[in-house]
């Protein structure tokens, strides 16, 4: 509708009427402006009434004519409006959908006949808009007759305007939803798109509302209306969590191609948006752990692509995150663990590599997903981040959190499995040991794991180079504060092989490795003091020597005390019916080697020959000769129960399925249980000390500090190794205390002092 | 005249310190009858609550006075022993509570070490007793105050631990602790805080069930006053003790020990 304001102004040659009066000109004007809303354009003299215009604008009459051409605009609209718009009106809302286009047609029409209208009015006015409108900084004669249409027509018709839209738009929404397809025709998609262009053409309110007609009143209502009906016009019921969702990507889908194609793109986004809030705080919010179930079970990554892509609202974006995290957490309870069988550790490493194959499973679905990827760090606020190693490595985190302890034990021994199989796999070491990060209780997991290195490097169960990648690895996941024992054993096993290879070639009747362990890297709580007495075979005796006088010649300054309990024997013996090697204690050993020289021996005489001490002697009496697994030696005479008058011999009628005997002392049910209460005693003391070392190294700075912040902040500082408790911190303070670290304060006991 | 004034001043308070003297007495525009008065009311009885503030030379003790002294003393001090038979001659007894109120007193700070001869003297004098009769009131009326009077009951509460702690020690085994708290919390009731028996039955057999080994802090001494200060009865624990609080283990686990025993806890 943009005028061409570029025509020339001329001043008139001869000047009519110059000094009538107005109402005569306004007359003769008039008859001009009744011509262009006759139709008559042909008969206007465009020449005659520009000067008629001129003249009047410069015998300062443009205040009356503004005010005349306004009352004629209106006068003109006025009756054009009631002889064409007013019959196609339609009386209600509830008539049909044909009326309704109806009037939108001709309201279009009449819109674009009375602006053409105006245009040609304008045209006449030229001097006029530009001399004296512009002067006075008044609307020009175009936008008056605009202004006048708004108030005579569009304001009064301004809700049958709105609601006829709304009414088709909706009932193409309806139809949409059953024919998936666009229904309307071009033609009416074109007769909506110029009344949406006309409603940005008029201002909202009043001649200078920076608003249009469409952003201030159209808009607004258009929302409201459409949220409505997304709300109440869809039915959910027989619909399943998927299709639900389904149909809702099908009406976004929908919407959005409807919407861009008729109104202006800002606008169109505004509704996707909030219809798509609609879904998502409505039924989407009910349906999301159906569908969490559903797209985790079937591992359908594009779903998964478009429950996360579907929408941006934060509290949605968390209950999906935290609905898949549930749902993993939970898929790892389902892994079932063998209670009943009696290899508790093969039980429990398979239960490792159940929960492994999930975890690997999930990271790839995930990721192939990208899931979170996409998602902003959201919950940052909170102290997350979406990664997807976080939603998996939470998940993980808080399955292990379920049973803290036993995680731990049950991933050590995964490990001890593996890597006393023949042919451990890297790649699945190297799988398990990324669960190692969410052990909330790593200290006991290394507390473990040591134990078990201990016995495979002592008994040589495994493989220094297996040994030392996992050590690398698990330095690499957890850091080297964890390993540094760990390293030392191996260093301890390595330098151990060197050193017997110093040693002095002799009549070499067995082989023998020995193993130089320094004290403080071992798990070894209390070695037997009557180790350095014992009465050795001569052989023994020998290489023990030999190996202590290398030893002392290479690190002088040091001390070597040998720990016998640690050891192992193993003899090669030919049976009557079979020969087999017979791996055994280092005690077990030197009992069995006393019957080298004699065929029979009693408990006191073998103690004379071994100087083993009674209760020692009779645990591997106990193992030898009444265990039923291996009954090596005969006793006489054959009771349960030891005395030192009972005699032994070899059973020479012994025989085994395999050529390789492994005999195990007999322990106690006490000794375990012993054993479990010293490990945790163990665990507890030195979880203590880290403990006392984090409250000191927090509050020595600080000097004062109250219990909660105190217990908080040491928390923080020991979570890579174990989770605090309040019993462990009190235990500690009051330790601290005790000792006088810390001091309570007089007059308020929740504040705690660092004494200096 | 200035000095005559400073003269009989120092004559009548015994007060060695000249400048003392003087700044009362211009304080008084050197009126010695109010500068005395002022020196009384401010020093005696308040300033000079221990002995090492009361005047040591030129005191004029009372014979009487000096020869109960002599009468527990041995090469110039009271030992433990010497002051067993005192406590003895005062009809107590080295478990009665008023023994620990003398021994604030006196300022005796460790019941083994020695009572010198200045603070017994001085500390008497003060409170203005000769012999063994007028001490006897003074104790009991200190008797009166701990059972009256809470600020001084928790005085004395808090005086006992170092007072019985050995030398080079900082604990007290369990025995005596308990001793020590069925005095002040269980016997006789007649002291200020008074704790509902439902709560202080069960915190002596859960005593009693700890390892004989258990020994005390000064920390737990305290806060054992704290605890039974705050919660008297099995309902108030019930309902206001925290055990993510900064109470010590020992307490924390006696609740637990509630818990497990106490039916409905």
């Amino acid at each position: 509708m943009a005028l061409s304001k570029r025509i020339k102004i001329t001043v008139p040659q001869v000047l009519a009427n110059s000094n009538g009066k107005f109402s005569d000109s306004w007359l003769v004007l008039k008859e001009g402006l009744d011509k262009i809303y006759t139709d008559c354009i042909e008969d206007v003299s465009y020449q005659d009434l520009y000067k008629l215009v001129y003249s009047l604008v410069i015998n300062e009459n443009g205040e009356l004519l503004y005010k005349h051409l306004k009352e004629y605009l209106v006068e003109r609209l006025t009756s054009s409006m009631v002889e064409t718009l007013m019959p196609e009106i339609p009386p209600n809302q509830e008539e049909g959908l044909e009326q309704t286009w109806t009037f939108l047609i001709k309201f279009d029409q009449f819109f674009e006949r009375e602006a053409k209208r105006f245009k040609l009015v304008a045209d006449v006015m030229i001097y006029f808009d530009k001399v004296y409108c512009n002067a006075q900084r008044i609307p020009e004669v175009f936008d008056l007759g605009l202004n006048a249409f708004r108030d005579t027509v569009v304001f009064p018709l301004k809700d049958n305007l709105n609601e006829s839209i709304i009414k088709v738009i909706n009932n193409a929404r309806d139809e949409g939803q059953i024919k998936r397809s666009f229904v309307l025709e071009a033609v009416q998609i074109s007769v909506l798109k110029s009344l949406f262009h006309m409603m940005e053409t008029i201002s909202a309110e009043k001649n200078d509302d920076p608003n249009h007609f469409y952003t201030g009143i159209f808009e607004p209502l258009l929302i409201e209306r459409s949220s409505e009906y997304y709300r109440n016009n869809v039915d959910w019921t027989d619909y399943t969590a998927l299709q639900t969702f389904e149909k809702m990507g099908a009406m976004i889908k929908f919407e959005k191609a409807f919407m861009e194609g008729l109104i202006n793109p800002d606008s169109s986004h505004k509704l996707i948006d909030i219809l798509t809030n609609t879904f998502v705080s409505g039924k989407l919010k009910d349906i999301l752990g159906e569908l969490i179930n559903e797209v985790m079970t079937s591992k359908d990554r594009t779903l998964l692509q478009r429950l996360s892509s579907i929408s941006e609202d934060e509290e949605y974006r968390r209950d999906l995150v935290e609905g898949v995290k549930d749902y993993i957490s939970r898929d790892f309870y389902s892994i079932k663990l063998d209670e009943v069988t009696r290899k508790k550790a093969i039980a429990a490493a398979k239960w490792v590599s159940d929960l492994v194959e999930k975890f690997e499973q999930y990271s790839s679905f995930l990721k192939g997903a990208a899931f979170a990827e996409s998602i902003p760090s959201n919950t940052a606020n909170e102290g997350h981040s979406s990664s997807i190693a976080s939603v998996l490595g939470d998940a993980t985190s808080n399955f292990f959190a379920d049973d803290p302890m036993q995680s731990a034990q049950f991933v050590s021994l995964y490990f001890d499995v593996q890597l006393k199989a023949s042919k451990p796999s890297k790649a699945e070491l190297g799988n398990v040991v990324m669960l190692l990060k969410f052990l909330s209780e790593k200290d006991e997991f290394v507390n473990v794991y040591k134990q078990q290195l201990s016995r495979r490097l002592l008994h040589q169960r495994t493989t220094i180079d297996m040994e030392r990648y996992m050590i690398n690895r698990i330095k690499d996941e957890m850091g080297s504060f964890f390993t540094l024992k760990l390293e030392s054993m191996l260093r301890d096993v390595t330098t151990s092989s060197e050193l017997l290879k110093s040693l002095p070639e002799h009549e070499k009747q067995f082989e023998f490795i020995p193993q130089v362990l320094t004290m403080t890297a071992w798990p070894f709580q209390n070695l037997n003091d009557f180790d350095a007495d014992l009465i050795l075979p001569r052989e023994l005796q020998k290489v023990k020597e030999n190996l202590e006088v290398a030893y002392n010649k290479k690190y002088n300054q040091r001390v070597l005390n040998w720990a016998h309990k640690l050891g192992l024997i193993e003899i090669s013996y030919r049976f009557e019916k079979s020969s087999h090697d017979l791996a055994m204690s280092f005690y077990a050993g030197l009992i069995f080697l006393a019957f080298e020289e004699q065929d029979e021996l009693t408990t006191e005489k073998l103690q004379q020959l071994t100087n083993l001490p009674e209760q020692e002697l009779v645990k591997q009496l106990v193992t030898l000769a009444v265990a039923p697994r291996y009954r090596i030696l005969l006793k006489e005479p054959n009771t349960k129960t030891i005395r030192m008058t009972d005699t032994f011999r070899v059973n020479e009628r012994y025989t085994a399925a395999t050529k390789s005997v492994r005999i195990q002392t007999v322990i106690s049910p006490n000794t375990i249980s012993n054993a479990v209460q010293d490990k945790n005693s163990q665990l507890d003391k030195e979880r203590t000390i880290v403990t006392n070392a984090a409250i000191v190294r927090i509050l020595k700075p600080s000097r004062q500090m109250i219990f909660d912040d105190l217990f908080d902040q040491a928390k923080k500082l020991v979570e890579q190794r174990f989770t605090l408790t309040k019993q462990t911190f009190k235990r500690s303070i009051d330790h601290l205390i005790d000792k006088e670290y810390v001091q309570r304060d007089p007059n308020d006991h929740e504040v705690y002092h660092y004494i200096t | 005249m200035e000095e005559d004034a400073i003269h009989d001043f120092i004559e009548l308070t015994q007060c060695r310190d000249r400048k003392k003297a003087e700044r009362y007495l211009r304080e008084s525009h050197w009126n010695v009858n109010y500068a005395l008065n002022d020196f009384y009311d401010k020093e005696v009885g308040n300033f000079f609550s221990t002995y090492k503030d009361v005047p040591q030379d030129n005191v004029v003790y009372p014979p009487e006075l000096i020869h109960v002294f002599d009468q527990y003393s041995e090469a110039g001090v009271i030992t433990f022993e010497g002051m067993i038979t005192y406590i003895g001659d005062l009809s107590l007894s080295i478990d009665d509570l008023v023994t620990i109120c003398l021994a604030q007193l006196l300022g005796w700070e460790n019941l083994l070490a020695p009572i010198t001869r200045e603070q017994f003297l001085a500390q008497w004098f003060l409170q203005g007793c000769s012999t063994i009769n007028e001490m006897k009131t003074v104790l009991a009326d200190l008797n009166g105050k701990l059972e009256k009077d809470r600020g001084y009951f928790k005085e004395i509460y808090m005086y006992t631990f170092p007072l019985l702690v050995e030398p080079d020690q900082n604990k007290l085994d369990a025995a005596s602790t308990i001793e020590y708290w069925k005095l002040f919390f269980d016997q006789e009731k007649k002291y200020p805080m008074i704790i509902d028996q439902e709560l202080l039955d069960p915190w002596f057999v859960y005593l009693g069930e700890q390892s004989e080994n258990m020994s005390v802090t000064e920390d737990i001494w305290k806060m054992v006053y704290q605890f039974f200060n705050r919660f008297r009865s099995l309902g108030d624990v019930k309902q206001g003790y925290d055990e993510m609080a900064a109470w010590p283990i020992l307490i924390d686990e006696f609740i637990e020990y509630l818990q497990d025993t106490v039916p409905n806890f």
